[in-house]
């Protein structure tokens, strides 16, 4: 090979490495990360905590772990999967024994720093054991007799994790690991019929559940149904999440300047309630764009999904998209009262850092999938 | 196909969410912009007095003082020059005492934010808070705010029956506050501070400013007056009561005693020792409030309805009713005492080892023969023994409007089998009889029990909340005749008597002139301590007025703390005579 050959091959491979990327993709991804310290700047600048820095420093260890997902390749994380699913569940039960009791439930891990929400991980984590388990074939592959086989497996190692944070109690996350266990075995192309029985199954076992949820969260599922039950306690959020919304009418209060926030009535509003912000001082303008961005995102990963040509790609990329689409759905549906508070973030935008850096790893995992697509065309 | 559904159902949830706040942005604007400006108008608490708790004679127990508590606002303080700041932080200093870096310091490590007012001094005295009131007129952020703080003057005297109140924690309002609960500040933890929180405890109140989205006041707009709680009657007589601690607390004695009217079951005195100060809680005195805790003799501990004992010889007067109800002896039957009386082959002593030999039922209980009771236990059987004993309300909470009340011990055969697994002895029967053995009462059982005898048959219900402002609906109550002849009570009561006129009667010491009394003393054993003793008793015997029940932790014997029941019985009269002058 003659040195020209050589520096013509550099220049390929550069042009390739570009290529592998999903621009938009991480773009979009990026654009929402950087509105959310906007937006989380205008929630917390009265506190005394510096929220701000914090979430900055996650946001880039965020990018970090993205990059490291990228490098890795989400085969390789697949095929860890089994071994941080038990990890998973063994930190889970760690929490329930010594767990911080943080404001009624026990969701962290309490370090030196920081806490740790394993629940959050564990999302992703689930995604790719589900996907590694239902394996490169479609479902249409198999008997019947296997197909039912499949299915209860991965409701078992669904529901296993889900019994165990619903003991937390996180009705939130709970509802996510079941969410996204119907999505992949939808795409995997399961019976309609079995789907639509398992999740009247759940449904209907909702009642059951009941009886694990604390005092606090039963009155927010039960203020849901009817605010003006107790407009001072458990309904106050809602009402004023919506006064805060509603006010902001087409243009917004302008950044820093929405008095519902501002003045506190709002609590967790950099958390949960963070879209109430965005919509009290951005106005609808704001909050279509924040809804049309995150519409975008999903439809992206939808898209990485239909051009994968690895079933695990597939169902990994799937699985991704409803993570995000049932976090998006149910906390901006929380936030203007049309869905019970259940605690879910608001995702890349709430404050949060483990939060975050699941999102960023699920993205990572996108980007991934997508490079292989790319690479082999 | 199932991805093209699947981009399908996200295409429509997103169009629902944006339907939705479109809904609430653009078509209700004009009805939530409307309530956000409502929410710009802030309410600064105007804290509620709690009711004030006065003895039965209107003296007072416990009343919520003025505090005056001076506050800064450090949105407003430090927008002024900082020239002027250091001034006003020295003449800060200079009034109270504190350093100025304190103060400074204070300010900086705030947790809340910049418009809610920081507490800079707590406990300033009326004449500072006037003078600081008048100077700052001109200065940015600085108010001197009025706040209730609870005071008790009896201080250690009445601690138990009045309780007393403590700040709502951080763990209690928790996830009340997140949710937006205004929490009341301050709870009653013990006594009727705690039984009667709900009369007490006021209404806060509020002024009314609104605010820019900065929190700073634009304009007031109205205000709510704070409503103060209801005020609580007790049934004590601090007076009596004082009379009573003096008595106990003089030699330094751990015990209890109750006056008692036996009609009504009012509650004149309750005094459990050693006591403590329930200033010490609200003042938060981290130190105090830690000894009070620890120490080893439980000041906290309201031992006339918690603390249990076995009754001993003051339980002598239910046998000797339950004797003649059943007809087992009559008034004139005599039973022997040798000084001994044996079972299987046990021997169970009277406490005067010559015996008492022939006694009737008055005898035995003037001496208070322990084989005369022994004897009449045996006949008795455990059986009706404990039928009895429940009958006059030992063994069942009395339903005091006090907190933490407990039920004792009534011993039967049943009971021994299930937590034992052992049949009833003989023996045992004989130890009931005399009010030892597993039989545990708390001192307000043994006041009803005892003012069943004075009252001619009637089971009280002790109270010790005589009436609230609006409320006097207490006093209507009926209370439960016992299928008890008078006959046999007056009996009963005769031995009593005799116990005191009797020359050789154990309560002799309490023999007054122009008053006729009934009593019976005890001198409970207790395993491995000094004897607990024991005084019951009523007064004027024709028609008694007051119940009393006075027992010493590790007293000795108790003929020999007669004296207390005394001095107790002549103040008493003392005190009521000049009541009624």
């Amino acid at each position: 090979m003659s040195q020209l050959d050589i520096r013509h091959f550099g220049h390929q491979m550069k042009h390739h490495f570009l290529k592998t990327i999903d621009t938009p993709l991480i773009t979009i991804t990026l654009l929402i990360s950087v509105l959310g310290l906007f937006f989380l700047k205008s929630a917390t600048y009265t506190y005394s905590t510096d929220y701000l820095t914090k979430q900055t420093i996650w946001l880039i260890l965020g990018i970090l772990v993205l990059i490291a997902v990228l490098k890795i390749g989400y085969l390789r994380l697949v095929e860890l999967s089994p071994i941080l699913y038990i990890l998973g569940l063994f930190l889970f039960v760690l929490i329930l024994l010594i767990g911080n009791p943080k404001l009624g439930a026990q969701r962290w891990l309490q370090f030196r720093f920081f806490t740790f929400q394993p629940s959050e991980f564990f999302k992703v984590v689930l995604i790719l054991l589900l996907s590694r388990y239902l394996g490169f074939y479609p479902c249409s592959l198999y008997l019947k007799k296997d197909e039912l086989k499949k299915i209860s497996v991965c409701g078992c190692l669904t529901l296993l994790p889900i019994l165990l944070i619903l003991k937390q109690p996180d009705l939130g996350t709970a509802l996510v690991l079941g969410f996204i266990f119907l999505i992949i075995i939808y795409v995997w192309r399961a019976r309609i019929k079995y789907i639509i029985f398992i999740a009247v199954c759940g449904l209907v076992s909702l009642p059951l559940f009941w009886h694990l949820l604390r005092g606090y969260q039963k009155r927010r599922l039960l203020v849901f149904l009817n605010p003006d039950l107790d407009p001072l306690g458990a309904g106050y959020t809602v009402i004023q999440s919506k006064i805060a919304i509603g006010s902001g009418g087409f243009l917004g209060k302008g950044w820093l300047a929405g008095t519902q926030s501002q003045l506190n009535f709002l609590p967790e509003h950099h958390t949960d309630f963070i879209f109430s912000v965005i919509g009290e001082e951005w106005g609808f303008l704001g909050g279509l764009l924040v809804i049309l961005l995150y519409l975008f995102l999903i439809l992206r990963a939808l898209r990485i999904a239909r051009l994968s040509k690895n079933r695990n790609g597939r169902l990994i990329a799937a699985g991704i998209a409803g993570l995000l689409l049932i976090h998006i759905i149910i906390n901006i549906g929380m936030n203007i009262g049309i869905m019970p508070i259940t605690g879910l973030p608001l995702l890349l935008i709430s404050y949060g850092g483990s939060s975050l850096i699941t999102t960023l790893s699920a993205i990572g995992l996108l980007l991934s999938i997508d490079r292989e697509n790319r690479l082999s065309h | 196909m199932r991805l093209k559904s699947l981009s399908f159902i996200v295409l429509i949830s997103f169009a629902v969410l944006i339907i939705s706040l479109a809904n609430i942005q653009l078509n209700k604007y004009d009805f939530y912009k409307q309530l956000s400006d409502k929410n710009r108008i802030r309410l600064v608490p105007l804290p509620a007095a709690r009711g004030s708790i006065y003895d039965r004679y209107g003296r007072i127990l416990a009343e919520d003082k003025p505090l005056f508590i001076l506050t800064l606002t450090p949105d407003e303080f430090f927008r002024q020059d900082s020239a002027t700041i250091e001034q006003i932080l020295k003449r800060l200093s200079e009034i109270s005492g504190v350093p100025a870096v304190q103060i400074r310091e204070r300010l900086d490590k705030r947790k809340t934010p910049s418009f809610v007012p920081v507490v800079i001094l707590s406990n300033l005295d009326k004449d500072k808070a006037l003078a600081i009131e008048g100077e700052s007129l001109g200065i940015g952020g600085l108010v001197v705010q009025v706040a209730p703080r609870r005071s008790y003057p009896c201080k250690d005297i009445a601690a138990h029956v009045i309780g007393y109140v403590g700040k709502v924690g951080p763990k209690e309002i928790g996830q009340r506050k997140r949710y937006g609960y205004h929490p009341p500040g301050w709870v009653g933890r013990a006594g009727v501070e705690r039984s009667a929180d709900a009369y007490l405890i006021g209404e806060d109140g509020g002024r009314q400013i609104e605010v820019n989205h900065l929190g700073r006041q634009v304009r007031k707009l109205g205000i709510k007056l704070p409503r103060r709680g209801k005020d609580i009657y007790l049934t004590l007589d601090i007076e009596l009561q004082k009379v009573a601690y003096r008595l106990l607390t003089r030699k330094g004695l751990r015990g209890v005693i109750i006056v008692m009217e036996p009609h009504t079951g009012e509650i004149l005195t309750m005094v459990s020792c050693p006591s403590f100060d329930p200033n010490d809680f609200v003042e938060g005195d981290r130190k105090r409030i830690r000894r009070i805790l620890h120490s080893r003799s439980s000041p906290l501990l309201n031992r006339a309805i918690a603390g249990l004992y076995p009754p001993g010889s003051t339980f002598k007067p239910l046998v000797a009713i339950a004797g003649l109800e059943t007809k087992k002896i009559s008034p004139d039957s005599y039973l022997y005492c040798s000084g001994r009386h044996q079972i299987g082959n046990r021997f169970f002593y009277c406490w005067k080892r010559s015996g008492h030999h022939w006694l009737n039922v008055k005898g035995g209980l003037a001496y208070s023969c322990n084989v005369f009771f022994y004897k009449l236990g045996e006949k008795l059987g455990v059986d009706n023994l404990s039928k009895f004993t429940l009958l006059f309300g030992l063994g069942k909470k009395t339903g005091i409007d006090l907190p933490g009340e407990k039920r004792g011990l009534v011993p039967t055969r049943s009971w021994k089998y299930l937590t034992r697994k052992e049949r009833w002895y003989q023996g045992e029967t004989a130890l009931f009889s005399i009010g030892q053995g597993y039989i545990l009462v708390t001192p307000l059982q043994m006041a009803r029990a005892v003012s069943v005898i004075a009252n001619g048959g009637y089971l009280v219900k002790p109270r010790i909340i005589k009436q609230t402002t609006h409320d006097t609906r207490h006093t209507t109550e009926k209370n439960k005749r016992l299928n008890i002849s008078l006959k046999n009570i007056n009996i009963v009561r005769d031995g009593m008597v005799k116990a005191v006129e009797d020359e050789n009667g154990t309560a002799h010491g309490l023999k007054i002139n122009n008053l006729n009394i009934a009593a019976k003393t005890g001198t409970a054993q207790v395993e491995g301590k000094e004897a607990n003793s024991w005084i019951v008793g009523f007064c004027p015997v024709r028609d008694p007025e007051i119940v009393f029940v006075i027992l010493i932790e590790e007293g000795g014997t108790s003929t020999r703390r007669v004296s207390i029941a005394r001095e107790l019985v002549e103040k008493w009269k003392e005190l009521k005579n000049k009541m009624t002058n």
